[in-house]
């Protein structure tokens, strides 16, 4: 039996925009098993993006809940240090835009989330350099993003997002601004990863190709699930 | 905080300041807040230290014209002065040296006009080594050294009309009456001196009130017969320092007809001028801080608003929002800290370029000092930069905080 990773259950979330209230995501069910691999599709507006953030504990949902690992953890019943550190454990991201640190270089961008988790410096500086060698970035180590191409810091951020061998890594439009040669491989990248650690991932994205290399498509119109 | 994350907060801080990549606006304003602290700390330092090298000057001239610590009968005329000396070096280890004098309220009569002022008669051997009065002298004057010659304070001298070489008419209201306590009121008596200079000792007070002469002469001129009386001794100690417990002791040791009084509660009122006026000006340049610090705040936001992205992308990949807070506050500080550092360094050039070239001419006669004293004092420099750290600091702390709960989707969201 697989174990669930991530379990969503009715979640809402409304904005306000002058006293009025917006709802962008309305009753979403889902459920993540580890090693999955999940596409979210949909137009723009469907809600994904929001979805996307409730999911990685960056949102609030206005109603709902999430829980987390065979426990069913409530994250939201966290203090901000414990979700945190939560997020830093557990969860991965990679956005549109890529997000990395200008002052810092490739090696140490993707250094970040274990020297924020207090891992001794020269194991974080060890563990990035293989990963940017795994994501084959191995002769760019020490280039600042602004050195690399758009595909490059990509890679970059997706070797960010794992270097703690998180249980999910959730990716918003992370070959939206790629050509379909880096796009392809970045997706191939995603699913090595996937094989590799058995991290699993959830991606939203509004191409059709990229979803259709998942093992699952959800579809949400609306800011709701209309097919999975 | 643990150490690594602290370490990475000051890295990240560090990163950011320092980064090449921000843009022209941000590194104009970044300066100009460091500027604007600099500024502030360099005002407060000049100042406190000019204002601590005027009261240097006044308390160097209290101390020349009336000793560390002044002893002074307030009855008869003191009989026996080489015992009663013998008696104060016995409660007094640490004097340099002492000397007696006799002080009379007199009357000075010259071309322009009659002042009441002080005669002090003075023991011209031991006297130079106690007061500073000989140092002070008018380039054509010189020491009165025999009967009938005195030097009188440049502003007395100039309210009665006299110079070097003419002659001034002393009138003693009441002689005698140091004499014999019961004696009753004397005669006045008058007596010509021969002016052989003028001291400019530094205080308006004491330059229109004193004058010198030798010691016997004053004797002569108030007692019909010769007396070697004195009223008072002045004593000039090892460490001036000492002089409130010396003053004390003694006061302790001798009580009346004895008075005994530190150079600092003879001017009492002054030096609390001075120090009152030195805490509101003090008081005042703080308030320059306080506006620099808001410099800082506004380079802070500007930062923040520039690093929107790097801040919400470390809030996702699980910075606290307590090391967060930290990161902002350090960045803060590393600005304080740039404006206090510049700012004591700009502080010590203009101090040292006062002190050495002394290019900033004051009139002598308003001031009595041709320049700018300084005098700077550590603990002061060491209070300044602290404060000016902590000001700017605490004035971020606040805004540090807002930004640090706001929630990094918010960053995310609008920063594309």
């Amino acid at each position: 039996m697989e174990h669930m990773i991530l379990r969503a259950k009715n979640l809402h979330r409304d904005f306000m925009k002058k006293n009025e209230r917006i709802p962008v995501v309305k009753g979403v069910n889902l459920e993540i098993a580890e090693g999955d691999c999940v596409a979210v599709m949909g137009s723009s507006g469907a809600g994904k993006s929001t979805l996307l953030h409730m999911l990685g504990t960056l949102d609030r949902p206005t109603q709902g809940e999430i829980h987390f690992g065979p426990k069913g953890l409530n994250v939201w019943k966290m203090s901000d240090e414990e979700l945190s550190d939560f997020r830093n454990r557990n969860l991965g991201f990679v956005f549109q835009f890529h997000y990395l640190l200008p002052e810092f270089t490739a090696l140490e961008n993707v250094m970040m989330p274990g020297l924020i988790s207090g891992m001794p410096r020269e194991e974080a500086e060890k563990r990035a350099s293989e990963l940017l060698k795994f994501v084959g970035l191995g002769h760019r180590l020490t280039h600042k993003p602004g050195e690399l191409s758009g595909g490059e810091q990509q890679r970059v951020a997706i070797a960010r997002a794992v270097i703690l061998r998180p249980k999910l890594l959730l990716g918003d439009e992370m070959t939206g601004n790629l050509d379909s040669e880096n796009s392809k491989k970045v997706i191939d990248l995603l699913l090595d990863l996937n094989r590799e650690f058995g991290i699993a991932i959830l991606i939203v994205t509004h191409d059709a190709e990229v979803a259709s290399r998942m093992r699952r498509v959800i579809t949400m119109k609306d800011g709701k699930i209309t097919s999975s | 905080m643990s150490n690594s994350r602290l370490k990475l907060s000051i890295e990240i801080a560090l990163r950011f300041l320092l980064s090449k990549s921000r843009g022209n606006f941000l590194s104009f304003i970044t300066s100009i807040s460091i500027v604007g602290v600099a500024i502030g700390v360099l005002a407060l330092l000049v100042v406190t230290s000019v204002v601590n090298g005027f009261e240097n000057e006044l308390t160097r001239v209290i101390a020349g014209t009336q000793g560390d610590v002044l002893f002074y009968t307030r009855a008869s005329p003191i009989r026996d002065k080489a015992a009663l000396e013998k008696k104060i070096r016995e409660f007094t280890p640490g004097i340099e040296s002492i000397t007696g004098s006799y002080v009379s309220e007199v009357m000075f009569n010259g071309p322009d006009g009659v002042s009441g002022g002080a005669l002090e008669g003075v023991d011209l051997d031991t006297f130079g080594s106690v007061l500073s009065v000989g140092e002070r002298l008018s380039a054509d004057g010189a020491l009165p050294r025999s009967e009938g010659e005195m030097v009188l304070g440049s502003a007395l001298a100039e309210k009665i009309g006299v110079k070097t070489g003419d002659s001034v008419r002393v009138i003693i209201p009441f002689s005698g009456v140091e004499e014999e306590e019961d004696s009753g009121f004397g005669s006045p008596r008058v007596q010509d001196f021969k002016v052989t200079g003028t001291v400019h000792l530094g205080m308006y007070d004491y330059d229109s009130k004193y004058a010198y002469a030798p010691l016997a002469s004053v004797q002569n001129l108030i007692f019909s017969e010769p007396k070697d009386y004195i009223t008072s001794f002045r004593m000039k100690l090892k460490d001036p320092s000492k002089a409130q417990a010396v003053a004390a002791e003694l006061s302790r040791h001798f009580g009346f007809p004895y008075r005994v009084r530190d150079w600092s509660q003879l001017n009492k009122n002054l030096l609390y001028a001075i120090q009152l006026e030195k805490a509101v000006i003090s008081v005042l340049l703080t308030a320059i801080m306080i506006v620099a610090a808001f410099n800082v705040i506004s380079a802070l936001l500007m930062m923040v608003y520039e690093k929107e992205k790097e801040i919400a992308i470390l809030r996702v990949l699980g910075i606290r929002m307590k090391d967060q807070f930290w990161l902002f506050s350090l960045i803060a500080s590393f600005l304080g800290l740039a404006g206090t550092v510049f700012g004591l360094l700009l502080g010590m050039v203009a101090v040292l370029v006062l002190r050495n070239t002394r290019f900033i001419h004051l009139p002598a006669e308003v001031y009595h000092l041709e320049y700018l004293p300084v005098i700077i004092r550590w603990t002061e420099w060491s209070a300044i930069g602290v404060m000016g750290f902590l000001i700017c600091f605490l004035a971020t702390v606040g805004p540090a905080a807002r930004i640090a709960k706001r929630s990094p989707v918010e960053g995310l969201r609008w920063s594309t």
